[in-house]
C-alpha cells in the first residue's frame, strides 16, 4: 500500500487580497507521477509555490512527507528538487555545467562547507543519467534550451528529493526536444522511484505517462486517472475551446485544439 | 620611484588605491551580474547627503556616511520586496531624494566647505591614516563575507527562485551583501569621489565578464583591472598633476576597451548558442 507524500487539507492561498487557490483537498502518494493543467492563472505554479513554502497558506494544512509547511519548510525543502519556469533564470550569468549542478547542494552543505568529492561524484552520477555528462565543462550558455533543462534536472536531483516539482519543463523549447526531455522525465520518473508533479500546456505529454492528472482553475476541478480526465468535455473547459481526442493508429489517443468556427 | 616612498602620504594613496581597487571589483562582479550595476551610484549619493549632513552638524562625516548609505540600501531592498517596483525604480527615486538632501545640507551651510567637494570629486592623495585604517576594517568584513558566502552569491545571482526554494535564505544573504557593498563605497568616496565611484564597481566587473565563462576566474580579473587602474590611476594623476578620480576612471575603461576587444564571448557566443540548438535538432531528428 503507497503511503501518502502530499497531503493538501482545505489550502487556499493568496495574493494580498486576491485569492489564487481555494480550498484544494488532494492526497498524492509516494512514487506517483502526476500531471497539472489548467488554463494560464489558474493557480498551477501557486501550488507549487505552497509545498516549497514559497507562498504562505491563507487556509488549511499542507503536508509534505508528514511534515507542515508551516512548521517544517527548512526540511521539506531538502526533499523537494525544483524546475520553475525558464525565465526565473539568467543563463549570461557565468558557469559551467558543472558548477551549476553542484548548486543543489549548496542549501545542505552550509556557508563554510565547499563540495567535496562525495558531492563531484554524485553530480557525475546525475549528469549522466541525464545523457549530459559530455557537457560537464561547458559554458551553460552555450547549451540549448533542452540541454539546459537536462542540466537543471539534474540539479534538482543531486540532494535526494523525494519529490520532484516540474513547472513547464518544455516551455520554449522545439517539439522534437520536448518530446526527448518528456521521454528522459518518463525514465527518471521508473528508475528513481521518485514522486514527480508535472505543469504542462501540451496534454499529450501526459498521455501514456503520468498516472493521474489535476485540472486546477483557481480550485481543484478535477483529480483522477489520466484517462478520465484527459476527456473531450474536461479538456474543452479547461482551455475554453472545442478540443477533440482522437485515436492515432497505433491506439495512442491525441488531444488536438480546434477552432469551433472552422 | 624612491622619491614616490619617501612620502608618507603617497604611500597610504598607494595602500588606499589597491584596496579600494579590489573591494569595488568584489562586490561589482556580483551588482553586475544580478543587473544592480546602478544601485552603486544610488549608495554613492545617500554617503553624500550623510557627508553633508556630518559637515553641517559637526557630527562625524564618515558615520553619517555609513548610516545614510545603509539607512537608503535598507529602504531600497524593502521597497523593491515590499512595493511591488523593481530596483531600478526604488534606487532612482533615492538617487534623487539623496542627492536634493545634500543640496539643501549644503545650501544651510553658512560657509563654503572645501572639503564637502573634496567628496564629491574625491582626492587619492589626500587619504589619512583614519582613513586607512576605515579601508582595512572594511577591507576585512568584506573580503571575509564574499569569500565566506560565494557560491550561495552565484546561486542566487544564476537562479534566484530555486535559491530561494532550496532553503538558502537569500534574503538575508543579500541584505549582508548590499551591507558590504554600502561600506565599500563610503570608503572609496575620498578617493574617487561620489560621482565616480561607481565606475570602481561596474567597470572592473564588465571588462572582467569579457574574458571568461567561470565566475571564479571573473572575481580574479575584475580585482586585477580594480587595482591596476587605481594603482595606475594614482601614479599618472601624482606624475602628470591629474584630478585623481577622473584619472582612475580612464584607465579604468581603457582596460575596458582592451578586454572587449580581445574577449572571446564577442567571436564565438552567438554561434556557438546557434550550433547547440542546430546540434540538439539535428540530434532529435536521428532519435526519431
Amino acid at each position: 500500500m503507497s503511503q501518502p507524500l502530499i497531503q493538501f487539507n482545505d489550502v487556499s492561498i493568496a495574493y494580498g487580497d486576491r485569492i489564487a487557490l481555494r480550498n484544494i483537498n488532494a492526497t498524492i502518494d509516494q512514487g506517483e507521477f502526476i500531471g497539472i493543467i489548467g488554463p494560464n492563472g489558474s493557480g498551477k505554479t501557486t501550488l507549487f509555490l505552497g509545498i516549497l513554502g514559497l507562498q504562505t497558506l491563507l487556509t488549511g494544512e499542507l503536508l509534505v512527507n508528514g511534515l507542515s509547511t508551516r512548521s517544517n519548510i527548512k526540511e521539506i525543502r531538502q526533499q523537494v528538487g525544483y524546475l520553475p519556469q525558464r525565465e526565473s533564470l539568467d543563463p549570461t550569468v557565468p558557469g559551467l555545467v558543472h558548477d551549476i549542478v553542484m548548486m543543489g547542494f549548496y542549501s545542505s552543505l552550509g556557508f563554510f562547507h565547499r563540495p567535496g568529492q562525495k558531492e563531484k561524484k554524485r553530480a557525475h552520477q546525475m549528469l549522466e543519467l541525464v545523457e549530459m555528462q559530455e557537457y560537464l565543462h561547458e559554458p551553460i550558455g552555450h547549451l540549448s534550451g533542452g540541454q539546459q533543462q537536462r542540466v537543471f534536472l539534474a540539479r534538482a536531483l543531486v540532494s535526494h528529493p523525494k519529490l520532484l516539482l516540474l513547472d513547464e519543463p518544455t516551455s520554449a523549447i522545439d517539439p522534437g526536444t520536448q518530446v526527448r526531455l518528456i521521454e528522459l522525465i518518463t525514465r527518471l520518473h521508473e528508475e528513481l522511484d521518485i514522486t514527480i508533479m508535472l505543469i504542462t500546456h501540451d496534454v499529450n505529454h501526459l498521455i501514456g505517462r503520468v498516472e493521474r492528472v489535476m485540472y486546477l482553475n483557481k480550485s481543484l476541478h478535477a483529480f483522477g486517472p489520466t484517462r478520465e480526465i484527459l476527456r473531450e468535455e474536461v479538456l474543452s473547459r479547461v482551455y475554453g475551446q472545442d478540443v477533440k481526442v482522437i485515436t492515432l493508429d497505433n491506439g495512442q489517443p491525441c488531444v488536438i485544439v480546434s477552432d469551433s468556427h472552422v | 620611484m624612491f622619491d614616490f616612498f619617501h612620502y608618507d602620504f603617497l604611500l597610504r594613496s598607494l595602500i588606499a588605491a589597491v584596496l579600494i581597487g579590489s573591494l569595488g571589483a568584489t562586490v561589482g562582479v556580483f551588482l553586475v551580474l544580478r543587473g544592480l550595476s546602478f544601485i552603486g551610484a544610488g549608495i554613492a549619493h545617500a554617503a553624500f547627503a550623510g557627508v553633508t549632513f556630518g559637515f553641517l552638524t559637526g557630527t562625524n562625516p564618515l558615520l553619517m556616511a555609513f548610516i545614510f548609505s545603509l539607512l537608503s540600501t535598507g529602504l531600497i531592498d524593502l521597497i523593491e520586496r515590499y512595493g511591488e517596483l523593481k530596483y531600478d525604480a526604488a534606487i532612482g527615486m533615492f538617487f534623487s531624494l539623496t542627492m536634493a538632501l545634500a543640496i539643501i545640507f549644503i545650501g544651510l551651510m553658512k560657509s563654503y566647505n572645501a572639503e564637502v567637494m573634496g567628496y564629491l570629486f574625491g582626492n587619492i592623495l589626500s587619504i589619512t591614516r583614519t582613513d586607512i585604517y576605515a579601508i582595512i576594517a572594511v577591507a576585512v568584513v568584506t573580503f571575509g563575507y564574499v569569500a565566506v558566502a560565494f557560491k550561495e552569491l552565484h546561486f542566487l545571482t544564476f537562479d534566484l527562485k530555486v535559491a530561494r526554494a532550496s532553503g538558502l535564505p537569500v534574503t538575508l544573504i543579500f541584505s549582508l551583501f548590499l551591507f558590504v557593498t554600502a561600506l565599500t563605497i563610503v570608503v572609496s568616496l575620498k578617493s574617487v569621489g561620489v560621482i565616480l565611484v561607481f565606475a570602481l564597481i561596474v567597470i572592473p566587473a564588465a571588462a572582467a565578464y569579457q574574458l571568461t565563462h567561470r565566475i571564479g576566474i571573473m572575481m580574479v580579473w575584475a580585482i586585477i583591472f580594480g587595482i591596476l587602474s587605481t594603482t595606475v590611476g594614482m601614479f599618472a594623476s601624482y606624475y602628470l598633476d591629474l584630478p585623481s578620480g577622473a584619472t582612475i576612471v580612464i584607465i579604468n575603461s581603457l582596460f575596458f576597451g582592451i578586454a572587449w576587444l580581445s574577449s572571446p564571448k564577442k567571436k564565438k557566443c552567438e554561434p556557438t548558442a546557434i550550433e547547440a540548438t542546430e546540434r540538439e535538432r539535428t540530434e532529435s531528428q536521428a532519435a526519431s
